[in-house]
């Protein structure tokens, strides 16, 4: 086989790997929309036509598409992702901890003073968003944990 | 970082979308590293190199500023 054959083979290959990575990755989100979709239809129709089944089916079908999502996702046997779909993903979720840590700075002891103090009281949807950031990096914490082990 | 990787992929006649396929990555990530907007991990650079069978010093050069 001459050495030219043997790179277009090699790219060959090498293409349909990449093709198989984009079946899982629509696989993924496709069972997701499914999910999302579905549910959203029929909570639609619960609303129109009443029965508790149609809203009961419609978290099933959610539920199902994400797990689905989520399986494929984690357990195909090719990457979904790559190293830079990963950097972006990562500086996505670091811009959105750096908001809510914004939030939390600035909402969370005023919330509480002004409330004490009687000056300003905050709806109560404030106060669970505020619960909710804290649980948020509650968690943050503890993988931040598990990371460093994985680097120590 | 600067890099010569469209100048090697030239030479080697291969399309963005090719050597991404070689090296296992998507083909915007190849574009992104070509336009400097994004540096490839090491393992990455290796394959790359190891595809045109060139250090990664040849692809890849740090800059003046160490960038």
């Amino acid at each position: 086989m001459s050495s030219t054959q043997s790179t277009t083979d090699g790219i060959e290959d090498a293409e349909a790997a990449l093709d198989r990575r984009k079946r899982y990755k629509r696989l993924v989100y496709g069972a997701m929309a499914v999910g999302i979709v579905g549910y959203l239809v029929l909570l639609g129709a619960w609303n129109v036509y009443g029965g508790d089944m149609l809203a009961v089916a419609g978290v099933a079908v959610y539920w199902l598409g994400l797990v689905v999502g989520m399986g494929v996702y984690y357990r195909s046997p090719v990457a979904i992702d790559d190293e830079r779909d990963e950097r972006i993903a990562s500086e996505a979720a670091g811009l959105t901890l750096t908001v809510a840590a914004g939030v939390l700075i600035l909402g969370g002891p005023g919330m509480v003073t002004l409330s004490q103090t009687g000056v300003y009281e905050a709806p109560p949807e404030f106060a669970g968003a505020m619960w909710g950031y804290a649980a948020l990096f509650g968690v943050f914490a503890v993988a931040m944990g598990y990371a460093e082990r994985k680097f120590a | 970082m600067n890099n010569r990787l469209p100048e090697f992929r030239e030479r080697h006649d291969l399309t963005q979308g090719e050597l991404a396929a070689v090296v296992g990555v998507s083909r915007q990530t190849i574009n992104a590293i070509e336009r400097d907007r994004y540096d490839p991990s090491l393992e990455l650079a290796f394959d790359l190199a190891d595809c045109f069978d060139c250090a990664i010093e040849d692809l890849f050069d740090p800059g003046a500023d160490g960038d």
